[in-house]
């Protein structure tokens, strides 16, 4: 806030003094809220109750405490990041080739720069969710896994022979999805096995994995969004999106939403809790033409899109609002955005990477004048464009394989062992699994807000009455235990053997006690049959019992 | 119950004379020997009483008047026979008289004299209730007759009493004048038996006169008796002649030598025991003729009348009495719950509790604590305590050393016994440096002090004046019910006696024994509080409460001339007197030295000096009109200094006006600027580009700068400035487009990009050939006409979701259908039923702002699964509840330490015996 003399607006003059100390501790609790807060404090004027308020306050003084705790535990990330930056006005960073910043790094960082000269069509890829692994998949039918892409260990490598349009890691790097002509497959990463083949799943161009919920997307050209939970092989929901082929996907890793780009150049907004007939959660109008890909930061709060119209829009998706628009030479096929939000555009053969698109933490967003780094322009056409977690790594899907570029400051320099380890051995792997498994999320708990749990449900109990299925029979006693009695531990038995003990008459009692009679006599008729048949001699020897 | 309490009177008016101890026995023996005396005195002298006629009138008169009582009721008789009874040596009711004067101990004689009509007992010595009664059996048709005559040794008495009795007169309560002289009559028996006794062995040869008339009362007494309870009296009489033998057999000649010796001791006797009371009457006397003299002693007696306590009441019903007590009782229990109820709060409202809990922790680390003596020379016992012992003394930290080191201290002292005066003085001197430094300070907080006072002081008086009247308003209207008082302040007596430390608790015993009020705080504590509770018992007993008093003493106060309220005033006056006087004159330090500190200074005194001065201009007016500034409201409150409120608004409007018109100035000018500011850049922009005619036209500079060499970049930015270096080939067409394009779009944002690769779309005026593709783009998709479509989709989701009116007619409910019916009978049905969707309007929607966007407003009914269905008990708001789910609990999202703080149970017990909670001591 400048005004036209040059002086300084200060929003909040500080007006009493204010010792250093004091000061100090003002800015710090400020920043920690700034970090960690979630939002504002409860006002305790307003509650009139003594114990609720006193219960407030004491959760808001933990609240407080927490936050705060949460910020000095920053001291222990030693890892600090840190983008080229030039050294006096007329250096530009977008002009620092590859080369340079290779000449320039340790052996180890620079090996993270190669190229890999594959000829079975343009390549997509995926890395693993902690950044060790690599598939790739070649538009003609190569599938590759790479495990361990630093040291150039190859998993497995697959030759399908069919067309390949997206590869996917599920929810550790044990199994890869691969999305084929017709069918999705799952494959065993380590040998390449077919493990199941998702027949519902038909003609998938693209695919999404959200790794809490352990839930597939798969998105196909007919333009049916299909929820697929990977631990327990249910299909949670499909969805017709309804507006044709769809021409890009992408998940927004801060609620699990999906967002699905169409060719009208709208993007829409899906959980798997909505219905086809009811619509999207949002419908954006973002390009003229044909969405071309999508990017969502991983704290939810922006997205980057690129359409056919050769425009390039950030939207602040907390309020659905477009806070920037860039121009493009060309279409842009692929957009990622890496863990510290530089936005990574692949267009034509180039890809560019771009810094301080948005900033959280100012009301405006201003304008990028110029590209953070440059890469390409060699002719190889780019496919796809994918931040390495952890990583300050650049991995590019093209014409002529893939390319690992490195890109300073791109990656989140410290990482959270408990969350995703990327050092992980094979029995923490075994663990996280587990863990994760016990704590999946239901997919009903996916919605714009993710801190809807527990929240009020505003409607009323009229509404509420309304949508239950009051015209549903009560399940009959009856049919239960005729269409699942079988056995020893038939449901009739174990009924029978529940109620003897408690000795309750009721209506249901007696009709079940009609039924064991009805198969007592059925049994000693057989019996009696079954004596008759052996003869006088050989009665004794007649089954009493089925 | 007239008769008994009269009865109860007269006892307990002649208990006084039996109350001390050596006096009542002796009173009795005397007594008795009265009623031998009076036996003796009839053998010797009965026969001249008989012959006097005068006697023979005087009895009659007397006999007419007692016979005119009992005509009243048989009561009186029954209790005079009591009476007969007690005096007859009756031994339980005897013993429960003496139990109740043990019980009340010096206050007996009051009750007596209380209880016996307020006038002639007053001030009525121990001793001399014998005269008293005498004089009481004299009577007044007797003092008519024996006008000038006057006893020996009840002169005074009696003219004291005659004045006395004139009062009586004067207040004009006859009735009682009725009942006393009945009592007195009544009484007469056993009272007068000693006075004649006394009379007649003091006076046995003044004059047949005196024996004559005593023989006269006496008679009166006989007569009762004899006459109408005729059975009991012989009894009584025999009783008392039996009594009257076996005391002439044993010591007649001892009686009659006391007789002798009494002359002196009874008038020593007298003399002592009846100054401290009576020296104030005797003076009193002495100047009776002196009519000045005269009203001030009625005054004087009205006083003590005043102060005289009332009378005890009749104790309750024991029902009654029971549910007082019950109630009390409760009260007490309740108190002593109480007691734990902040125990109980505090353990409710921890977050978590520990057990056992740290109070009561039992274990060895307390035991050590306590048990292990301190280390001396002579408890050392095992080798270990010895060796450590060795060590603690070697390096100088022993029991020894230290007496040592206090040895060497008090030499230090004593040597250098100036040293410390020197270091007194300097403390002296810091301390006071201390103080100026807050001197205002201090002041002003003596000033505030003052004032508070003042203020209450003032308005105390007021309040209470308020509530006395209100009071009495209420009394007169007959709003407080005098039972209800009686009944609480029963109560309340009720629970002063359960709650009592009194002298012969058992608390009060244990710490007597032990002598434990010199050492233990709290003892000496609860010795006062008894001391306190005991005296305000009293005064309750006596009738009035503890507050009555203290209204008393302010309406004392109050038409004692000058008010309380005047000298409060003074006093304060004088205090802010003293505080303006008191300047600092001494030497300022270095920090008060300093020209800020003075200025600081200066400013306090200022403000102290207002207040003072308006505070002294309160007190005066106070003064000035004491009785109305009371019921006006004074204002003192903290003066406002600096300029009135609403001045300083209407400047801060002015300044809001002000500001705003200059930032409508700043905004013109910017726009202003920036205008000319893209006018420029568009030259700059416009200027190199011959220089660029010869690059790559297709490629953007960015490509440039991969394909061509630095060379050319250099040029680029030596042209113009860096914003001006990476300019497109597209700049090329620009030249000729320049000019439309800048009037076209003149106020757009000065923003322009340096690579048009990534420029925004708002800078696309600039480029033609972008400008080129952009329209062939949109030429492309411009059939589709996405833009229309999503408005289009949008208006109809919202028309979807707004509120609608739903008509519910049936075609043919009610109203014919089919062929044939006219539109207007079909018109006619249209809008019968109708009823109304609730659904979101359109202002409401949440895009309802948002250009390109549609926000689904139908409920997630899945999500709905997670949701409360109602908001949690204690929380009043959703807001609140809401935000109060928003600290996750997860490792995850919390650092170790507040995850365990979140995480830690609210109760943990620690392993072993948990004592329980001990009780609160206070």
């Amino acid at each position: 806030m400048d005004t036209d003399n040059g002086a300084r607006v200060v929003k909040r003059a500080r007006t009493e003094l204010m010792s250093k100390q004091e000061r100090e501790k003002q800015r710090r609790r400020q920043a920690a809220h700034r970090d960690y807060g979630r939002g504002e404090r409860i006002s305790v004027k307003g509650i009139k109750d003594k114990k609720l308020r006193r219960n407030v306050k004491a959760l808001e003084s933990k609240y407080e405490d927490a936050t705060l705790k949460a910020k000095d535990a920053e001291i222990l990330l030693e890892n600090t990041a840190g983008f080229l930056e030039p050294e006096h006005e007329l250096e530009r960073t977008w002009k620092v080739r590859q080369e340079d910043i290779q000449a320039q790094t340790s052996l180890e960082t620079a090996k993270k720069r190669f190229d890999l000269k594959l000829d079975l069509g343009p390549y997509v890829f995926d890395y693993s969710r902690t950044g060790r692994e690599i598939v790739m998949g070649g538009r003609k039918g190569h599938v590759a896994v790479i495990k361990d892409w630093r040291e150039g260990k190859l998993g497995c490598e697959l030759q399908l022979g069919e067309t390949i349009r997206d590869v996917k890691f599920l929810h550790n790097n044990q199994y890869i999805c691969v999305a084929q002509k017709k069918y999705c497959y799952i494959y065993d990463a380590n040998s390449g096995v077919e493990l199941h083949c998702l027949r519902k799943h038909q003609e998938v161009s693209h695919l999404e994995m959200l790794p809490y919920h352990f839930l597939l997307v798969t998105l196909g050209m007919s333009g049916h969004l299909k929820y697929q939970d990977v631990s327990t092989g249910q299909v949670v929901s499909e969805i017709a999106t309804k507006l044709g082929t769809p021409t890009s996907l992408a998940q927004n890793p801060y609620n699990a939403i999906c967002h699905v780009g169409h060719q009208n150049g709208t993007v829409t907004l899906w959980s798997p809790n909505c219905a086809s007939s009811e619509g999207p959660l949002v419908k954006l109008l973002a390009h003229r033409g044909p969405v071309r890909s999508i990017s969502v930061h991983r704290e939810g709060y922006y997205m980057v899109s690129a359409g056919q119209d050769c425009k390039m829009a950030v939207w602040d998706i907390r309020n659905f609002k477009e806070v920037g628009s860039y121009r493009l030479r060309q279409p842009a096929p692929s957009i990622a955005i890496s863990d510290r939000g530089v936005t990574a555009v692949g267009w034509g053969t180039h890809t560019t990477m771009w810094k301080g698109l948005y900033n959280k933490h100012s009301a405006d967003q201003e304008k990028v004048r110029s590209p953070y780094m440059h890469w390409g322009g060699e002719g190889n056409r780019v496919e796809r464009v994918r931040w390495c977690p952890f990583e300050d790594v650049l991995g590019v899907g093209h014409d002529a394989g893939f390319s690992s570029i490195i890109v300073p400051g791109a990656g989140d320099p410290s990482f959270d062992a408990l969350e995703v380890n990327p050092f992980e051995t094979t029995k923490q792997r075994q663990e996280t699994e587990v863990k994760s498994l016990l704590n999946k999320l239901r997919p009903e708990m996916i919605a714009l807000d993710p801190n809807f749990i527990g929240n009020l449900d505003l409607r009323s109990e009229k509404e509420r009455q309304a949508e239950r299925d009051l015209d549903a029979k009560p399940v009959d006693i009856e049919t239960e235990i005729r269409n699942r009695a079988r056995g020893k531990n038939g449901a009739l038995r174990r009924y029978l053997r529940k109620q003897r003990a408690k000795n309750v008459i009721d209506e249901k009692r007696l009709k079940v006690d009609e039924i064991w009679k009805e198969r007592q006599q059925l049994h000693s008729q057989k019996h009696k049959e079954q004596k008759a048949e052996l003869g006088p001699a050989l009665a004794r020897f007649a089954k009493k019992e089925s | 119950m007239p008769g008994r309490q009269s009865h109860g009177r007269s006892l307990l008016g002649a208990g006084p004379s039996s109350s001390k101890g050596k006096g009542r026995s002796r009173n009795k023996a005397s007594k008795k020997k009265a009623l031998d005396a009076f036996a003796i005195a009839q053998e010797e002298y009965g026969d001249r009483l008989k012959q006097n006629p005068r006697n023979k009138g005087l009895d009659a008169e007397v006999g007419g008047r007692r016979g005119g009582k009992h005509a009243r009721g048989d009561e009186d008789d029954d209790e005079e026979e009591d009476e007969d009874d007690d005096e007859d040596g009756a031994p339980p009711r005897k013993m429960r008289r003496g139990a109740g004067g043990r019980g009340r101990g010096d206050e007996e004689i009051e009750y007596g004299s209380d209880s016996s009509g307020n006038e002639w007992q007053i001030g009525v010595p121990d001793d001399d209730d014998s005269e008293i009664d005498s004089d009481e059996a004299f009577g007044e048709s007797d003092q008519e007759k024996f006008d000038g005559y006057a006893f020996r040794g009840s002169k005074k008495k009696k003219d004291k009493k005659q004045a006395d009795e004139d009062d009586e007169d004067e207040d004009g309560e006859d009735e009682d004048d009725d009942i006393d002289d009945a009592d007195g009559a009544s009484l007469g028996s056993d009272a007068i038996d000693l006075a004649d006794a006394l009379d007649m062995s003091m006076s046995e040869d003044d004059g047949p006169e005196a024996g004559r008339e005593e023989q006269g009362s006496n008679f009166d007494s006989d007569d009762e008796s004899g006459s109408e309870e005729s059975r009991s009296g012989d009894e009584s009489s025999d009783v008392d002649d039996d009594e009257a033998d076996n005391v002439s057999e044993s010591g007649i000649n001892e009686w009659v030598s006391q007789f002798a010796g009494v002359k002196d001791t009874e008038e020593e006797g007298t003399s002592t025991t009846t100054k401290p009371k009576i020296s104030l009457k005797d003076l009193g006397l002495m100047g009776v003729k002196d009519p000045q003299l005269k009203k001030s002693l009625k005054l004087m007696n009205k006083e003590e009348k005043a102060s005289k306590p009332k009378k005890l009441d009749v104790p309750l019903a024991r029902r009654q009495q029971a549910k007082i007590d019950r109630e009390a009782a409760y009260e007490k229990t309740k108190q002593s719950l109480d007691r734990w109820t902040e125990t109980v709060k505090h353990n409710r409202r921890a977050d978590h509790l520990v057990f056992p809990l740290p109070q009561n922790e039992i274990g060895l680390a307390r035991h050590d604590n306590t048990e292990i003596a301190p280390l001396n020379q002579k408890a050392v016992g095992t080798e270990l305590e010895q060796t450590i012992m060795a060590i603690i003394e070697e390096s100088g930290l022993g029991p020894s050393a230290e007496k040592e080191k206090k040895d060497t201290q008090d030499d230090e002292l004593d040597g250098e016994g100036l040293s410390r005066t020197d270091r007194k003085a300097l403390w002296q001197q810091k301390r006071r440096e201390r103080e100026l430094k807050s001197r205002e300070d201090a002041r002003a907080k003596r000033i505030a002090k003052i004032k508070s006072k003042a203020y209450h002081r003032v308005h105390k008086k007021q309040e209470q004046r308020e509530a006395m009247k209100e009071h009495e308003a209420k009394v007169a209207a007959g709003e407080i019910d005098s039972e209800e008082e009686r009944d609480a302040q029963d109560r309340q007596r009720a629970m002063e006696r359960m709650g009592a430390r009194h002298r012969e608790s058992k608390w009060a015993k244990m710490s007597n024994k032990g002598g434990r009020a010199a050492w233990d705080e709290s003892v000496r504590m609860g010795v006062t509080d008894m001391a306190r509770r005991d005296e305000e018992l009293r005064r309750r007993i006596e009738g009035k409460s503890s507050k009555a008093r203290d209204d008393d003493d302010d309406d004392d106060s109050d038409y004692s001339g000058d008010s309380e309220d005047g000298d409060e005033r003074k006093r304060l006056l004088r205090q802010l007197n003293d505080i303006s006087k008191a300047e600092d004159t001494e030497p300022k330090s270095k920090l008060m030295r300093m020209e800020f500190m003075q200025k600081a200074e200066n400013a306090k005194k200022k403000a102290n000096d207002e207040l003072i001065a308006q505070m002294r201009r309160e007190l005066g007016s106070d003064n000035d009109d004491q009785s109305g500034s009371d019921d006006e409201p004074d204002f003192v409150g903290r003066k406002k200094f600096g300029q009135p409120s609403e001045k300083k608004e209407g400047s801060g409007e002015k300044a809001a006006k002000a500001s705003k018109q200059e930032k409508s100035k700043g905004d013109l000018l910017e726009a202003r600027e920036n205008f000319r500011a893209s006018s420029n850049r568009s030259k700059g922009l416009s200027a190199p580009v011959p220089q660029e005619q010869n690059t790559n036209p297709t490629a953007g500079a960015w490509s440039q700068a991969a394909t061509s060499g630095p060379a050319k970049k250099q040029k680029g930015k030596s042209s113009s400035s860096a914003v001006v270096l990476d300019l497109g080939a597209d700049s090329v067409v620009i030249a000729p487009a320049a000019g439309p394009v800048k009037s076209l779009k003149p106020s757009k944002k000065p923003a322009v990009s340096d690579n048009d690769a990534y420029s925004s779309d708002e800078d696309e005026g600039h480029r033609p050939i972008e400008f080129h593709e952009q329209e062939l783009i949109e030429r492309a998709f411009g059939g589709l006409d996405v833009v229309g479509e999503f408005e289009k989709e949008k208006a109809e989701i919202e028309s979807e979701d707004d509120e609608k009116i739903v008509d519910n007619t049936l075609p043919g409910w009610g109203s014919w259908a089919g062929e044939g019916i006219s539109n207007r009978e079909k018109n006619r049905h249209k809008g019968r039923f109708l009823t109304k969707k609730d659904g979101v309007r359109k202002k409401d929607r949440k895009d309802a702002k948002l250009k390109n966007v549609i926000i689904s407003e139908k409920t997630v009914k899945k999500n709905t699964k997670y949701m409360a269905s109602q908001l949690p008990h204690q929380f009043d708001s959703r807001a609140t509840y809401e935000r109060s789910l928003r600290l996750p609990m997860g490792p995850e999202w919390l650092t170790k330490e507040s995850f365990q703080d979140v995480t830690k149970p609210k109760v943990i017990m620690k392993q072993g015996i948990i004592a329980p909670i001990s009780k609160p001591t206070h």
